[in-house]
């Protein structure tokens, strides 16, 4: 994974049944990319402040968010293009 | 108990435990959560730089020679693309809570054996009549699949007791599904070789080969007398006796008797200052949990690894108890001071003992600067629960973020069902 840390613009929805939004399209360095398959999320504890980190592909990359529950922020952690 | 009943007779009964192994597991959440690395060869490493080690190997990995233990440059030169990886303990930690959540809808019997394997015994499970354990086991795999993930895939095993069914999951991996009984018992172990048998290691082989054993089979066919007095020399003997036969000897719960840390320095140093800061952050850690779990210690321990691969190890009863990190780092520095050869240390651990718990709390007549020193920890704590792991830390301690990181439980699973039923809790 290629650490980022950047603050992006995420579209996500919600999803009935599943308990959380998902994010759809991630804007990072003024490009679109199109979330395709969700592979894993899970919470994350710092303190008092629950992340959810969610990692999706757009078939290209796979990126590493994180979802702050406490500023409703989205940061990109890590990108990854699956390669060593 | 059941190995002072010498019998011979194999255990006939319906196998009703259950074993459930997550296969190559790091490696495989890690697959899960990347769709772009499956099918390719991943290992989940200590550190990704050359001198690193393999913990978990994918499958695709493992097919090239790659295994848990391989050191990162060997593995780059088995299998050149290989995506090394750094774990990811929460990641691990959540799909394992998942999978035991999935389990307990099951039955309650059910106990994690590590941070990637479950023992569920349906003996006394009322739920399941209506369908054989067989129909149950492919169900959770099918289940693990929907409701974790597609790429999730786990070993399961059916056994009399706890050692059969785990090695009935390990003979038919990925995904496995077998079963031992008395039936096939003999056939079973008549294609194994002595270290395929969970709890063999290369020892014990040494021990069971000069007794005149060299299969699994001659293991099984040995008396009780033999194996107790020729081979283990101990209640072990009478122990795996009946551990092949099928009867349980196993389902023994220990409860915790220490609390530790440790860590490998990346290039062994003598640096007195590297060194004190790198104790106090295991001391740290390892006070953190003695505090979580309500509990003084009365012992310290520390054990060093020099650069030449010698080891030194001293413990320390202490009269006062252990609580704050401070009291933990003063008794270890005073075991530290005297350790003989001060060569290079590439590896060194903490770890306390003679644990006791903190209620009912012996109350002293007046404060003493150990009781300000309880309530300035205690004070800590809190606000660290509260800001996130090492907000408010010790001097010695500053700029230390990625040194002695968080690490997988490996191996010990003591706090695995509260820690699991507590998440479970709050998560799902």
């Amino acid at each position: 994974m290629n650490e980022v840390h950047e603050v992006v613009d995420v579209l996500a929805v919600s999803k009935k049944g599943q308990g959380i939004v998902v994010p759809i399209i991630i804007k990072w360095k003024n490009r679109y990319y199109r979330i395709r398959e969700i592979g894993l999320t899970h919470p994350k504890r710092e303190g008092r402040i629950l992340h959810h980190i969610f990692e999706g592909t757009d078939g290209n990359l796979t990126f590493r968010l994180n979802y702050n529950t406490e500023s409703l922020q989205w940061t990109l952690e890590a990108t990854s293009d699956g390669l060593p | 108990m059941v190995y002072l009943n010498q019998t011979s007779r194999l255990n006939d009964a319906e196998p009703q435990v259950m074993h459930i192994d997550l296969n190559s597991a790091f490696a495989s959440i890690e697959q899960q959560a990347n769709p772009l690395l499956r099918g390719k060869p991943v290992g989940v490493c200590s550190y990704t730089s050359p001198g690193g080690i393999i913990l978990a190997a994918s499958y695709e990995a493992k097919a090239k020679g790659v295994g848990t233990g391989t050191v990162n440059r060997d593995a780059q030169v088995l299998c050149p693309d290989i995506v090394l990886l750094m774990p990811d303990p929460d990641k691990y930690f959540y799909v394992n809570a998942l999978l035991y959540a999935l389990l307990h809808r099951y039955t309650d019997d059910l106990t994690p054996l590590s941070i990637d394997e479950f023992v569920i015994d349906f003996s006394h499970s009322r739920k399941i009549h209506n369908r054989s354990l067989v129909q149950i086991a492919q169900e959770i795999k099918a289940v693990i699949k929907r409701e974790i993930g597609c790429w999730m895939r786990v070993n399961i095993g059916l056994g009399t007791n706890r050692f059969l069914a785990k090695t009935a999951a390990g003979l038919h991996k990925p995904d496995g599904l077998d079963v031992i009984s008395s039936k096939n018992l003999e056939q079973t172990y008549s294609q194994l070789a002595l270290r395929d048998l969970c709890g063999i290691s290369f020892k014990y082989e040494a021990r069971l080969n000069v007794a005149g054993i060299y299969t699994p089979l001659e293991f099984l066919e040995a008396s009780v007398e033999h194996l107790h007095k020729r081979v283990f020399k101990s209640i072990e003997g009478y122990r795996w006796y009946h551990r092949l036969r099928g009867w349980e000897v196993d389902s023994v719960a220990y409860g915790r008797k220490s609390f530790g840390n440790d860590f490998a320095i990346y290039i062994a140093t003598d640096d007195r200052k590297q060194l004190s800061r790198i104790l106090m952050k295991l001391c740290e850690k390892t006070g953190r949990r003695l505090r979580k779990n309500n509990t003084y210690a009365r012992g310290i321990h520390l054990w060093l690894l020099y650069e030449d691969r010698s080891y030194w190890h001293k413990s320390l009863k202490t009269h006062r108890i252990l609580y704050s990190t401070q009291d933990i780092y003063r008794s270890v520095q005073q075991i530290f001071n005297h350790q003989p050869d001060k060569q290079p240390i590439a590896k060194l651990g903490i770890s306390v003992f003679g644990l006791e718990p903190t209620s009912p709390e012996q109350l002293e007549l007046f404060d003493t600067p150990a009781t300000k020193q309880r309530q300035i920890a205690t004070a800590v704590d809190s606000m660290n629960d509260r800001y996130g792991e090492f907000t408010i830390t010790p001097a010695r301690m500053m700029n230390m973020d990625e040194t002695v990181i968080k690490r997988v439980p490996f191996g010990s699973a003591k706090d695995l069902k509260q820690t699991y039923e507590q998440f479970v809790k709050n998560y799902l």
